[in-house]
């Protein structure tokens, strides 16, 4: 090529907000927010789901494109030999990053094939942690009616010591009631997401039965009733204890759980605004 | 027939072959219901370069392919040459696909070879789909051959990451959706799986292959709403240098070419072309 003038191309990379906003004008949408500590599974699940598609179809969904391919080989980087790493790794989110938004085209090959876009939030944990402690801040995060699916992320790692399964329950707790009282995840559709199961696997899961039979007879009592769906799901993205669990465990089921559109209701004020704020364009405007 | 085909691949994909082997159909058209090459007055040299290089069976080096752009091709169909068409590759190596994807911009040039086009033809090597081997593999196949390995190594220092070291399937999703992006209706596409000597005793259909080999890529060409087609196609007719007697022996050069979609073969190189400028689904 001779000439010297070039064109920019689509960055390929996570969305901001803005970005993520035009994709849902196309087809139908879920937004997913999967919260939780740092360091307890959020962005290896979001990775290893998209390493799924690389091997086939998940479950009854077909990789039909995406916005943020080099988002995704990003998050991936880590566990694979090309980074010479020792251990299956994934970068950590950082706490100043800007919001960032990972897109997955799916077709959904039990309804002909029909499209649906997904959002997935990929957020710090320390963000999450803040809206635990001041649930208010939720209010600005999360714009009301945006997101379809919240899923609490439980640590299986901590839930299979003694001394770390009460905090990680109590975590997980706290940030759905902050997540409930501010408003952000009512009505939603949600689940707690056990992550690193080979860990509970690897401990005995009869050690854990009677713990978690409490926990989430608990968990339903308290916030059921104001969310549209409350599952419970347990997933081993990525085994540590390969003769433990397969890798993959549990990520079809999830995210049968999150392309389940959220009911919402019809509202005749909705008529009244402009045709640009559809429901994603309200999402967390204004924060930060 | 006002048509335009543009060719892409990434580096090694096997581009430079398959126009290698065109030229020499069109231009000879000994093959029954092939595209014919329609007089131009354009400069071929590179191409009858290229061309003379394929009939002796020498591999092209690096140099040759980097050395400039190739002219478009006008071609038309058998019996029809008022019908003509344009086919370009506008980078041989495929170093401009290469930096594309790493830094998310092309010339104007190769700008606008895209968004004058209609229909895109990708060429994906076989050998270029490699399953990504993940450390926690690794992991377990050093454990296996030495059990002591994996508790002395320390490890070196992480690779930071770089796109170069992306899943090809990745990238070639990331490449259609970016042509597709440039222009102003979903285009016609066509994958060109290359080498198909090589895979041929896999006794699969070339869509079978892409299932089986390249699950990501043949989900999302199965969910765009045009029309796709996958062949595969052997546009050497054997390896090199190995198979040089057995291949410049032949009465009829396009005899070395195999051009396979479903269960049909052909010697027919252009079919590919063809089927992207006619209007069938």
């Amino acid at each position: 090529m001779s000439t010297l003038e070039y064109e920019s191309l689509d960055e390929g990379e996570a969305l901001s907000l803005s970005e993520a906003s035009a994709i849902t004008s196309a087809v139908r949408c879920r937004i997913v927010v999967a919260g939780g500590p740092a360091k307890s599974g959020k962005t290896t699940l979001f990775a290893e789901l998209f390493q799924r598609f690389l091997a086939g179809p998940v479950g009854e969904f077909e990789f039909a494109g995406s916005r943020t391919l080099r988002g995704w080989e990003r998050r991936l980087h880590l566990s694979r030999t090309a980074s010479q790493g020792m251990q299956p790794d994934t970068d950590r989110t950082e706490y100043e990053s800007p919001d960032e938004y990972l897109h997955l085209r799916l077709a959904d090959m039990a309804s002909n094939g029909d499209q649906t876009d997904l959002l997935l939030l990929d957020w710090a944990g320390e963000r999450f942690r803040e809206i635990r402690d001041r649930p208010s801040l939720a209010t600005d995060a999360l714009e009301l009616g945006s997101v379809d699916h919240i899923s609490v992320i439980v640590d299986g790692a901590a839930l299979a010591q003694s001394g770390g399964r009460h905090a990680a329950r109590a975590d997980a707790d706290r940030l759905m009631q902050a997540l409930l009282d501010s408003g952000a995840a009512r009505d939603c559709r949600s689940s707690v997401v056990y992550t690193k199961w080979d860990h509970v696997a690897n401990v005995g899961e009869a050690t854990l039965e009677s713990f978690l039979r409490t926990f989430e007879g608990t968990f339903r009592s308290k916030h059921e009733a104001r969310l549209q769906s409350l599952s419970f799901l347990k997933t081993c993205a990525r085994s540590e204890f390969p003769t433990a669990l397969e890798a993959g465990m549990g990520l079809p089921e999830l995210l049968r759980e999150w392309m389940i559109p959220r009911k919402r209701p019809v509202l005749v004020r909705e008529m009244d605004r402009p045709a640009a704020l559809r429901p994603f364009d309200r999402f967390r405007i204004g924060a930060r | 027939m006002s048509s335009k085909v543009v060719a892409v691949g990434l580096v090694g994909s096997g581009k430079s072959t398959f126009l290698a082997a065109l030229w020499h159909v069109v231009c000879e058209g000994d093959v029954p219901g092939a595209l014919r090459l329609t007089a131009s007055g354009a400069d071929q040299t590179r191409l009858n370069e290229l061309t003379e290089k394929w009939l002796k069976g020498e591999e092209l080096d690096r140099t040759f392919l980097d050395d400039e752009a190739f002219p478009v091709i006008n071609v038309h169909p058998d019996q029809r040459p008022l019908e003509s068409s344009e086919f370009v590759i506008p980078d041989l190596s495929g170093e401009s696909f290469r930096r594309a994807l790493s830094e998310r911009a092309w010339s104007r040039e190769l700008d606008s070879y895209v968004r004058a086009s209609s229909g895109v033809l990708i060429f994906l090597h076989p050998d270029s789909v490699k399953p990504d081997a993940t450390v926690a593999q690794g992991m377990e196949l050093a454990a296996e051959i030495e059990p002591d390995s994996i508790a002395t190594h320390q490890g070196g220092e992480r690779i930071p990451w770089d796109y170069e070291t992306a899943s090809c399937q990745v990238k070639l999703v990331d490449l259609l959706q970016l042509l597709a992006g440039r222009m102003s209706n979903q285009p016609r596409v066509c994958l060109v799986i290359s080498a198909w000597d090589l895979i041929a005793d896999q006794d699969l259909t070339p869509g079978n292959w892409l299932d089986t080999h390249a699950p990501l890529l043949s989900q999302f060409l199965r969910h765009q709403r045009t029309a796709v087609r996958v062949f595969g196609v052997s546009a050497q007719g054997g390896r090199l240098p190995q198979d040089i007697d057995r291949l410049t022996s032949l009465d009829r050069p396009s005899e070395r070419i195999k051009v396979i979609e479903g269960a049909t073969q052909s010697h027919d190189i252009t079919a590919p072309v063809r089927w992207l400028l006619s209007d069938e689904p």
